[in-house]
């Protein structure tokens, strides 16, 4: 795991200009590992993030000074020159880029009708180090199926940063590729902002299993009615429940007989009832089953609880 | 005899002269149209289909825009960025200094919005096609004179000779 996260990481920093590509690559071993995100902000040190916070990448933070030059010829060197083609994502703050990272995206934003349809003049950037984290959901599968055998609908909850992706990546993973115990189900994962799949020119880059479509890039309200006809899916996978259309379209897609699995930023199935979207959310009754993430680093705890909550049972 | 001979050679060397003009004046023709019709491509696929940059430049178009588009391929795959790219490779280009300014140019628009590169574009395209439709009718005249400058010369040269 440890080298994997260090292959990650130096790969990410591939992406950085060369100049502050050396820095990146001179950190120790210890903290490459536990990179989280690599963030360039103009006129300030290059920085990683770790579980400790943000760090700067060299000792003396002069070396590393991030530039104005280094911030446009980065963006321009992870769109290929080609920010046409990746304008949809820029103009909601980020870039997918080669290798399945994100990176989100500082600068002016360009207005047009009141809405952003650009940005320029770039002042931060946050490269993303997607992690997959093969098998850890391998605990938490058995406890979504009800007696009958079916899927139960799921939500995935913790706080921002918690692992809520990382977690629904591989529970796709899981019930796409079927078990001993249960067989494989056709997974359609609507991947707005391109989390899960981590797309690149259309290719998933990360392990969603064979049995998964990806729509990528694609608003959730009108994705999951998309995949629904077009894909006969028999599970849909969305990360981040953030609006009223999208729980209407889930609703809607769990009316159909297809099971769901989704994301939420709530620290607690409690706070579920103290928002009035997660409470339209809960009243709907279609997800049956919530998992929490407790626990930080290596030492996540996913503790799935039946909804309306009753005694969770937790597995590390 | 070895005068005539002289003279001989000396029309010669007047004829290869010539006919290496003409093929300069051809070429830039074909270098024209090439490219215009390889920006006219691009643009299309630009505004289409959104094709990122180092697909548009694998493309096949015709010779010379495929030379010229190769040269910025390798370039950029050493790192160079791309307008720095386009700049050096649009310098090796067989055109007339104003022209081959007009596409360095272009390479210092292409990393912009979509409308911005389909206009970059199409407007450098239309200025080679404008430029080759100019030459295009002056072709046959210019050879004509070409070809008579260049017979005039020899022979004249020959005739001081003998």
């Amino acid at each position: 795991m440890g080298k994997e996260r260090i292959r990650r990481y130096e790969q990410a920093a591939e992406l950085l200009p060369p100049r502050l590509r050396r820095l990146a690559m001179e950190l120790p071993d210890a903290r490459k590992e536990c990179a989280e995100e690599l963030r360039l902000r103009v006129c300030e040190p290059l920085t990683v993030l770790t579980d400790e916070g943000e760090l700067s990448v060299a000792p003396a933070e002069r070396d590393a000074l991030v530039t104005e030059e280094d911030v446009a010829r980065m963006v321009a060197g992870v769109t290929e020159y080609s920010r046409y083609a990746s304008a949809e994502t820029l103009r909601r703050g980020y870039l997918s880029v080669r290798g399945g990272f994100r990176i989100g995206v500082c600068g002016t934003a360009v207005m047009r009708d009141g809405t952003v349809c650009g940005m320029k003049d770039f002042s931060g950037l946050a490269l993303r180090i997607v992690c997959e984290r093969i098998g850890i959901a391998a605990p938490v599968v058995p406890r979504l199926w009800d007696e009958a055998g079916r899927l139960c609908s799921t939500l995935i909850l913790s706080a921002p940063g918690g692992g809520k992706t990382t977690l629904l990546r591989d529970l796709i993973r899981c019930i796409s590729l079927g078990s001993t115990e249960h067989r494989a189900l056709r997974v359609a994962v609507v991947d707005e902002r391109s989390e899960l799949a981590a797309s690149y020119q259309g290719r998933a880059q990360t392990e969603l299993g064979n049995h998964t479509d990806v729509l990528d890039g694609c608003p959730k309200a009108l994705g999951v009615p998309m995949v629904l006809r077009a894909m006969s899916p028999q599970v849909i996978a969305v990360d981040e429940i953030a609006c009223a259309e999208d729980v209407a379209a889930l609703c809607a897609a769990a009316h159909c007989g297809v099971a769901l699995l989704a994301t939420i930023h709530a620290a607690h199935t409690d706070e579920l009832a103290c928002r009035p979207l997660w409470r339209q959310l809960l009243a709907s009754e279609v997800f049956s089953r919530a998992v929490t993430i407790g626990g930080a680093g290596n030492d996540r705890m996913y503790t799935v609880e039946a909804i309306p909550c009753s005694a969770g049972s937790a597995c590390s | 005899m070895l005068r005539w001979f002289g003279m001989l050679l000396i029309v010669c060397g007047g004829l290869l002269t010539r006919q290496a003009l003409v093929d300069e004046m051809r070429r830039a023709q074909r270098i024209r149209s090439d490219l215009a019709a390889a920006f006219e491509a691009m643009e299309a696929e630009v505004r289409l289909l959104l094709t990122p940059m180092p697909a548009l430049l694998r493309r096949t178009y015709g010779v010379e825009a495929d030379a010229f588009l190769r040269g910025v391929s390798v370039r950029l795959a050493c790192g160079t960025a791309l307008e720095t790219a386009w700049r050096d490779a649009a310098e090796g280009l067989a055109l007339p200094e104003a022209e081959r300014m007009s596409v360095a140019t272009l390479g210092g628009r292409l990393d912009s919005g979509e409308e911005g590169v389909c206009a970059a574009l199409a407007l450098t395209a239309s200025e080679l096609r404008r430029d080759y439709d100019r030459n295009e009718v002056k072709r046959g005249e210019r050879e004509r004179l070409t070809t008579s400058i260049c017979i005039s010369i020899s022979l004249f040269l020959g005739l001081l000779l003998l």
